[in-house]
């Protein structure tokens, strides 16, 4: 019976044996990787002994499948992030403007889906009181960005109007800088993004919005040149809580606190620990980043924030932090054999995950309750990076729903926590 | 010709007559069993056939042959109807997830995986398998399907199920899981309902109703239109010219259902009893004037009278619930209507008639044995009686449809051929032959009949009738149609039809009201409506959401419709046809009233594959410039209105949960409507083809609206 749960998924086992020296290894030609012995090479095969459940099974590939063979192999598992491009700025820069002088391939089949009471002339600011059905800011707020569905038909309308509105210079900047955050926030196409921040300005003018400019330095940094980025950075004469973010994930740790400690000093604590917090857990810096999200909690309750709902939910979120970092360290190999269920607050509610361990590896995590409404490739890419990791040291957060796939990770700790042998 | 059947096999030959030579299937039935069961002509001695026969009944001595054919007819009809159109017993395919390759044969293909624990699987199953560390939408994540080849334990074997392409054996062997193993494919719309239905219907479940001539004969007349069961009828009228009337003595199971209502308490009631003649023996032709004049006016009333729409009903709304009750749990029985007990009264009037006389429905009332007895006109075989008749009486006595005169002969239209009364016949007069033959034939009129050619009263009592059957028929029509649907008014009720009706004037001209489809109908989503659209509404189907939802793996309500008021799709057909749009009450709704959080609806609708209802942010608070504070106000339901099919599944769960169980609204704030824009009645054509139209007019609008860069950029 025993043997029969035993049973390890080839994937997790590379990882779960990663240890083991003198292992080897054959690499195919889609990036998966198969460990164990190999007792031929001649020919046109490679063939290849790996260890599943105590039993003994051979894998054999043509060679035409085979990336490379290693012997001996001390079984380190490639760093992660080894597959971010990095490109000189003027590859960046080029790539930016050709990107972002071409529509996206699905633009020509998408339908424009709006109401015709919009007003198309996009006064500023939008007449009282609020209606999606008249003001275009607020239909992009109240219909488009709620629905995954909508975000095509969204970004057609920005370039509908900007087509149509030409000669209104400020519709048509307006136009420019909903785009940029249309295709960074939602389809994390930061080529395109930064290609319409820059038609908009957001680098030239001398007091630009800081956000823009912050999503435009993360842009670049995604494109592949962090010097770009952080040229960028140097422009804001202010810095909102998420450049601490973007200094993290660019791994400028201590830059990222530094502007922390300043920014909770600067009139917003909660945001900029709970920020601090994150950039530590990631870093893998725990100890830090427990100190962090406790300060986070503690100045909860002085932090006026942009509205007590705000206050509310980045509290929460801290003290959902705090309760799940602590086991972020424990390896499934300290877990028992079982199911747990276990939740943690994501954006909206409770993300609830159903943790299968057996012999040590995770088998199976499920979200198996949400409320989650927007960024449902988290609610199944987070899981799916845990279990290729085996751990939860590290992930990155799935960008644009970091909330989520933080609270899935949360709740994933929480869950191996309850099996803690 | 002689059509004999009542077993003259097992009757002593006459005694003048030279032993007969035996059938071939009597000899044969001699070489199979023992001598025993057959009677000894020369000792007198009954066999044990003989005796068992005599045991069950005299009728079934008389005439097994018939009442065989009756039990096997009754029997499929409760099997169709218990069984077949019972879809609980379907199951959602099912899908093992974690499933590990651990060896690949790279030139078949062939797989050795281990399972986290033992399978409940069987060699050569299908399975469709997939790479579940690859997102659903990956192409390479569907592997394709496999065979069992062996399994033990954790272990199993697959085998492609057809040979590899290059590629395909790449993909294969690239993978290295988890795998999920799925009894269907993954990307496959849910149709478990609808193969449940049609892995049962070895005989289609609506058999019995399309063999009733009433039933599509009226709906045809009444429709102005064809009705594929036309032809059933044709057939089963054609083979009544052969056998007169067969189908009330052999098939009918409203008339064995009588029998056993007769035999089990109608005979021991005796006080209610009427002679065999009178004014009532005639009502069955009147009642089916009316109705065909009704039909004629458009208005079909057949359903509340054709036989196997009574019997079906009556089931339905009597005996259906029990079943239902019983399997599911009473709390899953939908409370009974007004149309139910209207139902009940007139199924348990039509058994009640038989304390009048055995089989009064039959024989006097029933308008589809009308259709028969009109159809016996044209019959090419009759029943005669020979010289050697001697006045027993003991054919009268048995004859179960009155169907013979004081002479002995025959009451031709009346007949059955059951041959019941051969069976009783001491001297062997009876005979079943063709028409025109009249060889040996007793005289006519000996013992008088006292019956005259027509005479005054006779004609005045059949002019009566006819002037009453079509007047009667005339003003029902009239009366129905204007206390009706009334579909001229916009604002006059319009239920949600069954996905897949015929546009409604038309669906209540061809609607039988036989329940078939309540009865087939998972989790009773269709209910019989009341008097909402008048009488012309009664008992046809409607979609009771706050109930249940239709669910996206059935099509069976069409399958089972006997006149194609509700259309036959196909699972595919059904998942693009538009029953009815969801339309979210704004002043109730949770979100919109800012009461609270609510997404039922979205995650029903997301769940069953539809993606049909979409957020909208409400009550979004803002701050002094204007701008929206975010993490204010909800996320609030809107339907597309182009992907809504009216399954109610959000009515439903809307009603279960916010009204039922938490009491926070008096009634759903999601509700499916039909009408005209939110519903697709067709007669003919695809509905896929309905909605592909919808998006080439889309995409083609969109193309012509395609522009990504102002010119100052270009």
């Amino acid at each position: 019976m025993f043997q029969r749960i035993m049973t390890l998924s080839l994937l997790a086992l590379l990882y779960a044996n990663s240890s083991c020296l003198g292992e080897d290894v054959v690499e195919l030609k889609n990036g998966n990787t198969v460990r164990g012995k190999i007792t031929s090479q001649s020919g046109s095969f490679v063939e290849i002994e790996v260890v599943v459940n105590g039993k003994t099974y051979k894998r054999k590939y043509p060679k035409t499948l085979v990336a490379a063979v290693r012997t001996g192999d001390g079984g380190q598992p490639s760093p992660a992030n080894s597959s971010a491009p990095s490109r000189t700025r003027k590859e960046v820069l080029d790539l930016i403007d050709s990107e972002g002088r071409t529509p996206p391939d699905w633009f020509d089949d998408t339908q424009l889906n709006y109401p015709n009471t919009l007003d198309l002339s996009w006064p500023q600011p939008p007449p009282q009181p609020w209606n999606s059905s008249k003001n275009v800011g607020q239909f992009i707020w109240d219909r488009v960005n709620p629905n995954p569905g909508q975000w095509r038909a969204g970004v057609k309308l920005m370039h509908h109007i900007m087509v149509t509105k030409k000669d209104d210079k400020e519709v048509v900047n307006r136009a420019m800088m909903s785009l940029g955050a249309m295709y960074h926030n939602l389809f994390e196409d930061y080529a395109r993004a930064a290609f319409w921040w820059q038609q908009a300005g957001v680098d030239k003018r001398a007091v630009g919005q800081p956000l823009p400019l912050v999503h435009l330095a993360n842009c670049y940094f995604q494109l592949g040149n962090k010097d770009l980025a952080l040229e960028t950075l140097k422009k804001l004469t202010r810095y909102p809580p998420a450049t601490i973010k973007l200094l993290g994930d660019m791994g400028q740790t201590d830059d990222a606190l530094q502007l922390a400690e300043s920014g909770a000093q600067g009139g917003s604590p909660l945001m900029c620990y709970l920020y601090a917090g994150d950039v530590c857990r990631v870093a893998g810096r725990l100890d830090d980043a427990e100190q962090y999200y406790r300060k986070a909690v503690d100045a909860a309750d002085r932090d006026k924030g942009r509205s007590a709902a705000h206050v509310r939910r980045d509290k929460g979120r801290a003290l959902a932090s705090l309760a799940a970092i602590q086991f972020y360290r424990l390896s499934p190999k300290d877990v028992a054999d079982g199911t747990y269920v276990a939740s943690s607050l994501g954006y909206e509610d409770q993300v609830e995950v159903n943790v299968v361990v057996a012999a040590g590896v995770i088998t199976d995590v499920k979200v198996t309750r949400h409320r989650e409404k927007q960024f449902y490739s988290s609610i199944t890419d987070t899981p799916r990076t845990i279990i290729a990791r085996q751990t939860l040291m590290g992930i990155d957060t799935t960008s644009g729903a970091t909330i989520t796939s933080e609270a899935i990770i949360n709740a994933t700790a929480q869950a191996l926590a309850k099996g803690k042998k | 010709m002689r059509l004999d059947w009542y077993l003259p096999v097992i009757q002593k030959p006459k005694e003048p007559e030279p032993p007969r030579r035996r059938s071939w299937l009597v000899r044969l039935a001699k070489l199979v069993f023992p001598i025993q069961f057959f009677s000894n002509w020369q000792t007198k001695q009954r066999g044990l056939f003989r005796k068992l026969l005599r045991r069950l009944g005299i009728s079934w001595l008389a005439s097994p042959l018939r009442r065989v054919s009756q039990a096997i007819c009754f029997v499929t009809f409760l099997v169709l109807f218990f069984y077949v159109c019972w879809p609980y017993d379907a199951r959602p395919s099912q899908q093992w997830t974690g499933v590990t390759p651990v060896e690949v044969d790279p030139e078949t293909g062939v797989a050795k995986v281990i399972t986290p624990t033992e399978l409940p699987l069987t060699p050569r199953q299908r399975l469709f398998v997939s790479d579940s560390s690859l997102a659903v939408d990956d192409p390479g994540a569907m592997l394709g399907w496999f065979i069992v080849d062996s399994t033990s334990l954790d272990e199993i074997t697959l085998r492609p199920e057809q040979s590899l392409t290059l590629e395909q054996r790449e993909q294969i062997l690239l993978s290295l899981g988890p795998w999920t193993l799925s009894e269907s494919d993954p990307r496959q719309w849910p149709s478990h309902y609808a193969d449940n239905l049609a892995r049962k219907e070895y005989i289609s479940a609506e058999f019995f109703l399309i063999i009733d001539p009433l039933v599509s004969l009226s709906t045809a007349i009444a429709s102005r239109s064809w009705v594929w069961s036309l032809v059933s009828a044709a057939t089963i009228l054609v083979v009544c010219v052969l056998i007169p009337r067969g189908f009330c003595g052999y098939i009918c199971p409203l008339g064995t259902l009588i029998d056993l209502f007769d035999w089990s308490i109608g005979k021991r009631v005796t006080r209610f009893r009427v002679p065999d003649d009178g004014w009532w023996v005639h009502i069955k032709y009147y009642l089916l004037l009316g109705i065909l004049v009704a039909a004629a006016c458009g208005v079909l009333l057949s359903g509340m009278f054709a036989a196997i729409p009574i019997i079906t009903r009556g089931f339905l709304f009597l005996l259906a619930p029990l079943q239902n009750g019983y399997a599911n749990g009473w709390h899953q029985v939908p409370p009974p209507n007004i149309g139910h007990v209207i139902s009940l009264i007139l199924f348990f009037s039509v058994l009640g008639l038989g304390l009048l006389r055995p089989r009064f429905w039959c024989k006097y009332v029933c308008p589809s044995g009308a259709v028969f007895s009109l159809g016996n006109l044209f019959r090419v075989t009759e029943r005669k009686v020979e010289s050697s008749c001697i006045h027993c009486n003991k054919c009268v006595e048995i004859c179960p449809f009155d169907a013979i005169k004081l002479d002995f002969t025959t009451r031709t239209t009346d007949c059955t051929l059951c041959q019941s009364c051969a069976g009783v016949c001491p001297t062997h007069a009876i005979k079943f032959v063709g028409r025109w033959e009249d060889e040996q034939l007793k005289e006519c009129n000996d013992p008088p009949t006292k019956e005259t050619p027509l005479g005054r009263r006779g004609f005045i009592a059949t002019a009566v009738g006819t002037v009453a059957g079509t007047v009667g028929g005339a003003s029902a029509a009239a009366a129905t149609s204007m206390f009706g649907a009334n579909l001229a008014d916009p604002n006059t009720h319009r239920p949600v039809r069954p996905p897949g009706s015929v546009p409604e004037l038309e669906f209540l001209q061809m609607c039988i009201r036989c329940g078939e489809c309540f009865k087939a109908c998972p989790s009773d989503v269709l209910q019989p409506l009341g008097f909402q659209q008048g009488l012309e509404g009664l008992w046809t189907p409607h979609v009771v959401a706050d109930w249940s939802g239709c669910s996206s793996g059935c099509n069976s309500c069409g399958q089972v419709c006997p006149t194609g008021a509700i259309r036959a799709l196909p699972i595919e057909e059904k998942k693009a046809a538009r029953m009815g749009l969801a339309i979210v009450n704004e002043s109730t709704c949770l979100p919109y009233a800012g009461r609270e959080a609510c997404q039922l609806c979205v995650d029903e609708c997301n769940q069953a594959g539809y993606h049909a209802i979409e957020f909208q942010q409400v009550g979004t608070e803002v701050d002094a410039e204007g701008r929206p504070i975010e993490g204010t106000g909800y996320l609030a339901p809107v339907v597309l209105a182009d992907q809504c099919v009216g399954c109610g599944l959000c009515q439903t769960r809307c009603h279960a949960i916010n009204v039922k169980t938490k009491g926070l609204l008096n009634k759903s704030a999601i509700i499916i409507e039909a009408g005209e824009g939110k519903e697709d009645r067709l007669m003919t054509g695809s509905y896929i083809s309905l909605r592909e139209q919808e998006r080439m007019n889309a995409e083609s609008a969109a193309r012509s609206n395609a522009n990504y860069l102002p010119d100052f950029l270009q």
